[in-house]
């Protein structure tokens, strides 16, 4: 009679294993996730932030119907004006520090990084002076004033260069946006970078640490077939086939080591995506010219998503980074300009895919700071943290608020953890805190129009709380903006979370 | 003299006939022989019989349509399928239905529920050896008997671990069955399909969820994954089936294998990857983040496994027709260059629409066969045979580069497969028609004989011609909406 009582108990022992053991995260009532902060897989460098000044040849002649309304509408009865996109002209002094502290304070984004574009308009002919200052003056004053504050918090930024596009007479067409580079300006378009970055160096105090090639100058469809520009509202670019991009990754440095920039590592420039740089072969160009590889200091892309099938496919790809990574184990990725997307959890969702997918071991979105007046044409990519208006003031946007849930989070020096989520509307990041003084953390995504339950399991961190901030966008929500929402208990190694629709919760370890 | 560098001979390259600027001739391709990136298994084909029904006895479910062929027709259709002029797949995919067994260490009927299938793999089966070729079969758990299930109803959600032994048996027995009885090459046995997707039943797991639309389906945890292939792997070797490997079944997308902890549970398992013989997950692309649905193409949990099992092939063992269009086979060189797959085979290629309760969520195909005992040739064929007859077994996928995201490449060297080297120019766009410069490498071939389908149905598979190569560059027009495909002569 004992043995069968302990035979039952036993038996009920095992069922409510069973259920236990086989059933979906609660049984049954949330998404099983986890973060696995003993699995580090790469190093990360932080999030960054851009400030976009000078971007076009302003031009109100040329462009198709759609641009010319758009003068028409923004800027009617005028043929030209000083563009200035971030806007930082139009704000008084406790207006720009207020920006200022929200980008670079302690309870700000508090980016590791910075973007800072050289315009076409430094110089004018070959051998000319320099005027590294009127296209350049508010995007700079915004980086030392960053720079400034985030060394007060005890950290510090890495800034990556990047040629948006050189002056006319550089290219072939000796016009301005001209597709080709004149073989005969080689030595002048890498004095023209290089006297950029002294500048930077020298007279500003910044701490550049790459310059960048080009920004999106794979794209030889963005001229007319003999080479010239005929819409104003592109950018600056130049094309740069893969050739031209192994001749400046071996030439640069040796000009660096002439002019005194040793320190200063030279990148590959920046594709569109994660795809053109995979399919259109621009990886494998690298990856088969062994001194290209040996002087690559930094692998970029932007890394702009998109998951319909035309000429503006992007997906998330670790192509390029696996093959030179292959061929150069330490190399890290970045991706030096990405959509805002909707600003809302889509846009953290694309963060979460450059992440993992891609592979990056950092992230710096496409201009932080709008003045969208001053994008001929309208910009194509109208999300940011904080828009400029013409009257002087500034809002601080939603989308502030959902790169603060990434940013804060993946501070530099921390380390990118495995993940994972059984609901694909639910997108999991995890940084280890590692040799910082940053406490572990992750986020947890929730893309549905419902609510979903999360249980994260978490594993190798010592935390046994989390602080927990949200940012929600959902209709018939209260539109939290990184609002404080408690501590959450560790509870059988895991911790549970109610995502509201549209949510981000990030959890920061105790 | 200067030296002469990679740059300038570009610019020397590029500056034709002394024009003022360099002169952009077209799309820039390139297809590189000589670098082989991977083993090609080849392409497949599925052919569906039972896949709902609760109750076989009631709804005799028949969704591949043979039953309603004549001899003469099913002798065509195996011919455009398996024939030396057909679609030559070298994979055949057999699903394994949940009738075969009603209680434990019962008998088996392998037979009653499998029989159109069965005849058009064994008809296939000798058509293919009839030309020297052969056939590599994997077969899928569609869904356990219902005994298995702690339901104890047919499409049950969960395991009863009480029966993980007569699971295992109940695959063993079919896989003996299919090789020992209809003498076919199986050489995989997969455990489940889209068993990841534990939103398919209500949460309390009660309703098994049958009836209106669903397909057979039990979840797998990614825990009871790793258990079933270890104690699979286990039974087979006892039944002297070591040569037969098992699978982790297929999850719905490359993105759930990735991201929802199932490559990382494998990876962390060394009994689990001594286990597991192929990789295997359905490649269904879906881009946008608007559902539950979304799906990329992604070899991050692929990787993660041959990290630790370099050897490990991949395939998809179920994928979208699509719209049976251009994107659809971007859609196969994702799965091929992103994906990093060795063989693909495609959902149902041969579907009785009326058979589907519901109405097919993915209702492209090869043929359709009509309650009037006709069928339908569709363009989804002709597509599709642009790419499995260049990607034959044995052959390998090479590197392409395009630089044009609307104009995808797929190249296959001929390696030891009884191919040529190959390759398939796309073109997505529907406005444009797109020049191609075309360099190639690492082939002997000095001329490529080309076949097209088109979009707009004029082109089925059409010999267009043969194009020269000089001085290893091949200059070819894309029009829109095609797919066009080159053998080396």
């Amino acid at each position: 009679m004992k043995q069968l009582f302990l035979s039952m108990l036993i038996l009920i022992g095992l069922s409510f294993q069973t259920i236990n053991t086989f059933a979906q995260a609660r049984d049954f009532t949330a998404v099983r996730a986890g973060v696995y902060f003993d699995q580090p897989l790469r190093d990360w460098d932080g999030f960054g932030f851009n400030y976009v000044e000078s971007a076009h040849f302003v031009n109100s002649e040329l462009g198709p119907e759609r641009t010319q309304q758009w003068w028409k509408e923004v800027h009617p009865g005028e043929k030209t004006f000083t563009q200035e996109y971030g806007g930082f002209s139009l704000l008084d002094e406790k207006e720009k520090q207020e920006i200022v502290e929200l980008v670079f304070g302690k309870d700000g984004l508090k980016p590791g990084i910075v973007k800072m574009f050289l315009d076409a308009k430094h110089q004018t002919e070959p051998g000319g002076a320099f005027d590294h200052e009127t296209t350049t003056s508010h995007m700079r004053e915004f980086v030392r004033a960053g720079l400034k504050i985030t060394r007060a918090r005890g950290a510090d930024l890495e800034i990556i260069t990047t040629l948006y596009g050189p002056p006319g007479y550089i290219t072939i067409q000796k016009a301005d946006r001209g597709r080709d580079l004149d073989p005969e300006m080689k030595e002048d378009l890498a004095l023209y970078m290089i006297d950029w970055v002294k500048f930077l160096k020298e007279k500003d105090g910044l701490p550049v640490k790459y310059l960048s090639l080009h920004n999106e100058g794979e794209d030889w469809h963005r001229w007319t077939q003999d080479g010239y520009t005929d819409r104003g509202n592109h950018d600056f670019n130049l094309y740069w086939p893969p050739e031209q991009v192994n001749e400046f990754l071996k030439y640069m440095p040796k000009m660096f080591k002439k002019y005194g920039l040793e320190g200063v590592g030279i990148t590959n420039g920046e594709p569109s995506n994660w795809y053109r740089f995979t399919g259109w072969g621009l990886g494998d160009f690298i990856a088969d010219d062994k001194e290209a590889v040996d002087n690559l200091a930094l692998l970029t892309s932007h890394g702009f998503y998109r998951g319909t099938y035309g000429a503006w496919f992007g997906e998330h790809n670790s192509y390029p980074s696996d093959i030179l990574r292959a061929l150069k184990p330490e190399l890290h990725t970045w991706v030096t300009s990405t959509s805002w997307a909707e600003m809302d959890a889509s846009f953290v969702k694309q963060i979460h895919g450059n992440i993992y997918t891609s592979k990056v071991n950092a992230i710096i979105p496409w201009a932080g700071i709008q003045r969208p007046t001053h994008w001929i044409g309208g910009d194509p990519n109208p999300g940011n943290a904080i828009q400029v208006n013409e009257n002087g003031n500034y809002e601080v946007r939603k989308g502030y608020y959902f790169y603060k849930q990434a940013s804060r989070a993946g501070q530099p020096g921390m380390k990118v953890a495995r993940t994972f989520a059984m609901n694909s509307e639910i997108a999991v990041i995890g940084f280890a805190k590692a040799e910082t003084d940053n406490p572990d953390a992750f986020i947890v995504v929730n893309l549905a129009k419902g609510k979903k339950n999360v249980s994260v399991e978490l594993s190798g961190t010592k935390s046994k709380e989390f602080e927990a901030f949200r940012t929600v966008d959902a209709a018939d929500y209260e539109a939290d903006r990184y609002k404080n929402i408690g501590t959450f208990k560790l509870k059988d190694g895991a911790v549970d979370i109610e995502m509201l629709p549209g949510s981000v919760v990030t959890f920061f370890g105790k | 003299m200067k030296k002469l560098t990679s740059f300038g001979v570009l610019m020397l390259i590029c500056i034709i006939t002394l024009a003022q600027y360099p002169v952009i001739k077209g799309v820039d391709i390139k297809v590189k022989f000589d670098q082989k990136i991977r083993d090609w298994d080849g392409f497949g084909f599925n052919y569906v019989e039972t896949a709902q029904t609760p109750d076989y006895n009631e709804f005799k479910q028949e969704y591949g349509g043979f039953s309603l062929l004549d001899e003469n027709e099913k002798a065509e259709v195996i011919d455009l399928v398996f024939g030396e002029d057909g679609l030559k797949v070298g994979l055949v995919k057999m699903f394994y239905d949940p009738f075969h067994q009603t209680e434990p260490g019962g008998a088996y009927d392998h037979e009653t529920t499998t029989k159109y299938m069965r005849e058009f793999v064994r008809m296939g089966l000798a058509k293919t050896l009839e030309w020297g070729g052969g056939l590599n079969i994997i077969t899928t758990l569609y869904g356990p008997p219902a005994y298995m299930t702690l339901q104890k109803k047919i499409r049950g959600r969960d395991m009863d671990p009480a029966h993980k032994g007569d699971m295992a048996d109940y695959l063993i027995s079919w896989v003996k069955f299919l090789r020992e009885k209809e003498k076919f090459p199986v050489n995989y046995v997969s455990l489940h399909n889209e068993g990841e997707d534990w939103e398919r039943w209500p949460w309390d797991g009660e309703d098994p969820n049958i009836g209106h639309g669903h397909d057979y389906n039990m979840y797998w945890r990614p825990e009871l994954v790793n258990e079933m292939m270890v104690l699979t792997r286990k039974k087979l070797d006892d039944a002297g089936l070591k040569n037969v490997g098992v699978t982790p079944g297929e999850n719905t997308n490359w993105y759930r294998f990735s991201y929802w902890g199932y490559a990382d549970a494998i990876a962390s398992d060394k009994k689990a990857i001594q286990a597991i013989g192929l990789i295997t997950s359905h490649g269904f692309f879906s881009g946008k983040y608007e559902n539950r649905w979304f799906g990329d193409h992604n070899c991050m949990g692929t990787e993660l496994i041959r990290e630790k099992k370099p050897e490990l092939h991949a395939w998809v063992t179920s994928t979208s027709w699509s719209k049976m269009d251009t994107k659809n086979i971007k859609e196969m060189h994702d799965n091929i260059y992103s994906a990093r797959v060795n063989g693909i085979i495609p959902w149902a290629g041969i579907q009785r629409p009326v058979q589907w309760v519901g109405g097919d969520p993915n209702p492209g195909s090869a043929f359709t066969v009509n309650e009037d005992g006709s069928y339908v040739i569709r363009r989804g064929y002709y597509f599709y045979k642009q790419i499995t007859r260049p990607g034959q077994p044995g052959s390998k996928v090479c590197r392409t580069l395009s630089n044009d995201t609307q104009v995808p490449v797929i190249a296959f060297a001929k390696g030891t497969s009884d191919s040529e080297d190959a390759f398939i120019i796309t073109n997505m766009s529907e406005n444009w028609k797109k020049p191609c410069v075309i360099t190639i490498t690492g082939t002997g071939a000095s001329s490529f004989k080309a076949f097209r389908t088109n979009e707009a149905e004029t082109e089925k598979f059409k010999e267009i011609g043969t194009f020269n190569v000089e001085n290893g560059v091949l200059f070819y027009e894309a029009p829109v909406g095609s797919v066009t495909t080159f053998f080396a002569q």
